[in-house]
């Protein structure tokens, strides 16, 4: 078994493990954080007479030299440290042989890298080692930089306020190395400085504030700020986007924007691939499959069933496409995370908590991964309360409810009407939140936190293509998948009589399973003016998954008069029929009070079972309780409140 | 008095929401606030988190919306290069 070694640099007894120098030479440790320059350094001072390897006993590896000029030294270049804390194997080592040694292992000299364009990040390491009995040296790195950024460094300043001779070099360039080389033989000819004091019986927290208060005055006599700081792109323009008043109203104005393009440039697309769906496609299909000899049931099944409800939420493909391709470029320029902080100021403003901000705007994409991202919260309370919210959040499968009746009912400001559906989602998830927090929530306070934002960049092609591409995907499966399923269900309900004279899958659809099974739901959302059993049943399928409100109406619609084909613009007038009956001639107040229960109510069965599985079932039903009862209050009151008007 | 870290704390529990806002309200320079944080994340006193994507730590087998193979069954899990923000929390310690 191998005996470990003790860790020494230099020693009255030392072997030169390593060495390059001859025996003898004085042997200086080089020292300073990661990415300051400090290997650059190395090879420049010691060319190719290096050796590099594992220190003795330990798997940290250590560059050694011979450091030729006036005199040959023995130069050891430590592991990268942050400080002499020992958080790292490589500062382990690096305290190891410059703190936990006897003083006649010491080296003779240690040059401390610093980096001018970071100088108070690298000077912590330089206030513990001012604390030790040290030969030092600083040799100034990336002073070019720091120029760039407008800093300027008086070397001789720092060095009378830092106690230790200071040295600018520019190792790539080869510049300062022999004023460095200089320094360091001077302070082998000169007796070790006194150790800087420190106050006695520090906590951690209080000497670490003690070395930075000593930095943060060397820092402030050493430099000049030449040119204002902050000016970068990104700075400028976050002075206005995340300004108190303009930040939100910016964001506002952005999501406002993407509505509009969305639907404005979505909306003919999509009504052309309708016109193709409900035409053609079902044409062709009904004629291919009566040549093939199928029957009835199996023609109203692909007919009635798949084209018309999943090829109606298929014509939303065009519609995502345009809305996912903005946002990803939103979150590639980096806006969306702005978005995030003007989010953050409106959480803490109502006492929430800070961090929730992240699931709720993940949660306007999806609620299911947001209620996932609840785990970022520290606190079960606050994981509860923002896993109750979430499902507020106006998701994407909303969307396609607003646009289309949007579309239907508002052709010329179907962006707006969309648009206003995301900031009734804002209000109702700030008002639930308030009103959870001043009755369950009394004692929950907020962590203190503060944000570092990534600098905006022009988004790239690619990313902007996957992340829509990969959001598209979902959309698509989801429509292949759970809504073909529903629309499978929904088919055979309403192809089976439950009155009438008619035959399984020849029955007109208000004498089906289905139309009896939302007509005892309709009479609970008359006082919301939407209680016809067209609707009703909508929503009823709508707690599996949003997009099977629109499949289920296309259905029900097709169903109704097969003849018609139920096209865009069939639907659209069933729509307004529909509504117009139910409502009693007030069809704008009821559209607005279903949009308003649609926004409200649970929003699939995916996200009960995430609810469930991050807050239990107890909590899940608590939350399905207060999603109903605050949809349906607010569709009663959106209603009764605008036929006075409208 | 208290010196630049315990300032920084005390900025970040008064609710400065940004490195600019400490620095703000610190009278700090910009480099000494972020050496600061810097420091006070190495002493556990902040923690960083990367932010910008709902995905559980466990990635899509964990999510409840993942397919059965591990893949994202959403569409907003496991986007490469998200660029979301780095929320530092600082701990609350008696």
């Amino acid at each position: 078994m191998t005996e470990p070694q003790p860790h020494r640099v230099a020693s009255c007894h030392s072997d030169g493990t390593g060495a390059v120098a001859p025996a003898g030479a004085p042997v200086v440790a080089l020292v300073g954080a990661p990415n300051v320059g400090k290997s650059t350094l190395f090879n420049a001072l010691t060319g190719a007479r290096r050796s590099v390897g594992n220190w003795p006993g330990t798997s940290v590896e250590v560059g050694r030299g011979a450091w030729k000029g006036r005199r040959v030294m023995d130069l050891v270049d430590l592991p990268g440290a942050y400080s002499l804390d020992a958080a790292s194997p490589d500062e382990e080592l690096t305290r190891a042989l410059l703190v936990d040694v006897p003083a006649c292992e010491l080296p003779e000299v240690t040059v401390v890298t610093v980096d001018a364009a970071h100088l108070a990040r690298s000077l912590y390491l330089v206030s513990q080692l001012r604390e030790l009995p040290l030969r030092l040296v600083v040799a100034l790195t990336m002073d070019d930089v720091a120029r760039r950024r407008g800093i300027t460094v008086d070397a001789e300043a720092l060095g009378r306020e830092l106690a230790v001779p200071v040295v600018v070099v520019d190792p790539r360039r080869r510049a300062g190395l022999a004023r460095l080389h200089d320094a360091v033989l001077a302070q082998l000819d000169a007796p070790v400085p006194a150790a800087r004091p420190v106050p006695a019986g520090l906590g951690e927290f209080e000497l670490a504030d003690d070395r930075f208060a000593w930095i943060e005055s060397a820092v402030a006599r050493a430099t000049t700020q030449t040119a204002k700081p902050g000016q970068s792109w990104s700075d400028r323009i976050d002075r206005v986007a995340l300004h108190v008043v303009w930040g939100p109203l910016l964001f506002l104005a952005t999501m406002w924007a993407v509505f509009q393009l969305t639907t404005t440039v979505a909306v003919p697309l999509q009504d052309a691939l309708d016109t193709f769906v409900a035409g053609p496609m079902s044409d062709l299909t009904s004629t291919a499959l009566r040549g093939l000899g199928a029957g009835r049931i199996v023609t109203g099944l692909v007919v009635d069933g798949v084209i018309a409800g999943v090829g109606m939420v298929l014509t939303f493909v065009p519609l995502m496409a345009i809305m996912f391709v903005l946002l990803a470029l939103l979150e590639d320029s980096g806006y969306l995370a702005r978005a995030a902080v003007v989010s953050d100021r409106v959480m803490r403003l109502i006492g929430l908590p800070g961090k929730a901000f992240l699931p709720l705007i993940v949660g306007f994409g999806c609620n299911v991964p947001a209620i996932a991202a609840t785990r970022v919260l520290s606190t079960r309370r606050q994981r509860v309360l923002t896993a109750l919210l979430v499902p507020f959040t106006s998701c994407s499968a909303r969307l396609t409810v607003f646009v289309l009746l949007g579309a239907v009912f508002f052709p010329d400001n179907a962006g707006t009407v969309v648009f206003a559906m995301y900031l009734v989602s804002i209000a109702l998830i700030v008002i639930t939140g308030l009103l959870l927090k001043k009755t369950l929530w009394r004692a929950m306070g907020s962590e203190p936190l503060i944000m570092d934002l990534p600098p905006y960049q022009r988004p790239t092609l690619s990313l902007v293509g996957i992340s829509t591409w990969i959001r598209l995907k979902g959309f698509l499966q989801t429509a292949t998948g759970i809504i073909l399923a529903t629309v499978v269900v929904v088919w055979a309900l309403q192809a089976w009589p439950v009155r009438g004279e008619g035959e399984f899958a020849d029955v007109p659809v208000q004498d089906s399973a289905y139309a009896a099974l939302a007509e005892t739901v309709a009479p609970v959302f008359a006082p919301a003016g939407f209680g016809s059993w067209e609707s009703s049943g909508a929503l009823v399928t709508g707690f599996v998954a949003k997009e099977t409100i629109i499949s289920t109406w296309a259905q029900t619609y097709a169903v109704a008069d097969p003849e018609a084909g139920g096209d865009g613009a069939e639907l659209g007038a069933e729509l307004r029929r529909s509504f117009d009956e139910s409502s009693g001639g007030h069809p704008l107040p009821a559209v607005w009070a279903f949009m308003v229960f649609l926004l409200a109510y649970t929003p699939c069965v995916a996200t009960l079972a995430a609810q469930w599985r991050e807050i239990g079932a107890r909590w899940t039903a608590f939350g399905v309780a207060v999603q109903l009862s605050v949809a349906w209050v607010l569709a009663v009151a959106v209603f009764q409140v605008g036929r006075l008007f409208w | 008095m208290s010196g630049p870290l315990a300032l920084v704390a005390a900025a970040i529990t008064d609710g400065a929401g940004s490195r600019a806002a400490v620095a703000e309200r610190t009278g700090l320079a910009r480099d000494v606030v972020d050496a600061a944080l810097e420091h006070l994340q190495r002493m556990g006193r902040l923690t960083a988190e990367q932010l910008g994507s709902g995905c559980p730590d466990g990635g899509c087998g964990t999510c409840p919306s993942g397919t059965a193979d591990g893949r994202a069954g959403c569409g907003a899990g496991a986007l490469p290069g998200r660029r979301g923000p780095v929320v530092l929390t600082l701990a609350t310690r008696p």
